[in-house]
């Protein structure tokens, strides 16, 4: 009796992974790693030649004649303003990074933890002006592409270099917001790919929260199908812009 | 090719079973060329995807194709260690691609030495993978055989012109059993099926 022989199967391709280049010159091999590190040189060089030692302040209290000397250091990641004022030697106050807490009484100290406060907006604003990881790789009104979403998929499933790219960078910009949209291929009827696109859009905005940064930053929505590229596997995509 | 070599006149494999003998070489480039069709729904096509396949003087087998089948960036292959063969990144049309634009995939072999023979093929993906007819003569297609040798012909050309139908396309094989490499052109177009029996090391894109 004749056995029927077990169908074979195409395995169906996500072109996730394909976009990871393959090196073919053997001095690109040496040249991309060089260059990173290169840049790396320059950016973390860059950071300490401009960061300042210290700051020091003469901060007028009261409009009097008493003075409260400010001093940031900024050798330690936890910074700390102590602050030491005429006539009020014992009163202390101490200021660590991003928070304020107050050990002297706050209806004295508060004009002097303000201007500690501005001393830190100072010191940060330097920081964002020279130092070039901060440079965005991404240009506004210009779309893009992070991730190909395998047919009928709505999940991030695979790990992908230009998504954890953009985690970074906004980890690096806390001021930047994006906007994400998603899309499907042709297949199918438009609310389903409409719901699809949505649950893809969802997908990036979720893995973006779970690696760190705040949704008030985030926002998305499902554009349904899309015939821009030629391949459907193109079309099955999400990607970004910046929104502010 | 990247280093300077004077390509020689070409040599074309016309018809099913002309074969050519390739010269000692350090860099192989196989490439396939396609001329792009709407395909349909607004859509270019085919997806035509480059692959090589191999059997071992030791018997193994084994392959080297898009990454996308089993989401392994090694199925590409490496140059510069076994199986020294690379694939380069799966091609797709561009956006402002249009119909009439070429497209290609292109591979890379350093050397022959382990292989017995070494398959030259083609998959048309789309329609294999929605189990549509396919045929490969209507593209244009070709595939080119170039290598940095010296001291013969190192300019080779295969047509992919067979109109049989078929979702894969074994344009070409390079015979290394004698040690000495011959290209020969195949042309055989079948079913996944077929080439799941006929082809070693075929079941790496297969389920």
């Amino acid at each position: 009796m004749a056995e029927l022989k077990k169908k074979v199967t195409l395995k169906r391709k996500s072109e996730t992974v394909t976009a990871a280049p393959v090196p073919v010159k053997k001095k690109n091999k040496l040249l991309i790693p060089l260059i990173i590190i290169g840049l790396l040189a320059i950016v973390i060089g860059g950071y300490f030649l401009l960061k300042p030692s210290s700051t020091e302040t003469m901060v007028a209290v009261d409009g009097s004649d008493q003075q409260a000397t400010t001093q940031v250091s900024n050798n330690n990641p936890e910074s700390s303003v102590q602050v030491s004022e005429q006539g009020a030697a014992n009163d202390q106050t101490t200021v660590a990074a991003g928070t304020i807490e107050i050990s002297s009484e706050e209806t004295e100290a508060q004009p002097i933890a303000n201007q500690a406060n501005k001393v830190q907006e100072t010191k940060d604003n330097q920081q964002k002006e020279s130092n070039p990881s901060l440079v965005l790789p991404y240009q506004k009104g210009k779309s893009y592409k992070v991730y190909q979403f395998p047919f009928g998929v709505a999940d991030y499933s695979q790990p992908n270099p230009e998504l954890d790219k953009l985690v970074s960078v906004l980890k690096q910009n806390p001021s930047v917001k994006i906007s994400i949209s998603a899309f499907t291929d042709n297949v199918g009827d438009a609310d389903y790919n409409q719901a699809l696109s949505e649950q893809r859009a969802k997908a990036i905005n979720d893995y973006l929260v779970r690696n760190g940064i705040d949704t008030s930053r985030l926002s998305y929505s499902g554009k349904g199908i899309s015939t821009t590229y030629p391949s459907k596997a193109e079309n099955r995509r999400a990607e970004f812009v910046l929104s502010n | 090719m990247e280093d300077e070599v004077k390509l020689k006149p070409k040599v074309t494999l016309k018809r099913k079973g002309d074969t050519a003998e390739v010269a000692t070489f350090n860099k192989m480039i196989v490439t396939l060329n396609w001329t792009l069709q709407d395909v349909g729904n607004g859509e270019l096509g085919p997806d035509f995807d480059l692959m090589a396949y191999y059997k071992k003087k030791d018997g193994g087998e084994g392959g080297i194709c898009s990454s996308g089948y089993n989401q392994n960036v090694e199925d590409m292959g490496h140059l510069d260690k076994f199986p020294w063969m690379e694939l380069n990144q799966d091609t797709k049309p561009e956006g402002d691609s249009k119909a009439g634009d070429s497209a290609d995939e292109e591979m890379k072999i350093a050397k022959l030495d382990d292989f017995k023979e070494v398959y030259i093929c083609v998959i048309n993906y789309d329609d294999a993978i929605d189990g549509k007819p396919a045929t490969f003569g209507n593209y244009s297609g070709f595939v080119s055989v170039v290598t940095d040798s010296e001291s013969g012909d190192n300019n080779f050309e295969v047509p992919l012109d067979s109109m049989d139908q078929g979702h894969v396309a074994v344009v070409c094989k390079i015979d290394n059993s004698t040690g000495r490499p011959r290209l020969i052109n195949e042309n055989r177009v079948m079913s996944l099926g077929k080439f799941a029996k006929e082809v070693p090391g075929s079941k790496l894109i297969l389920e």
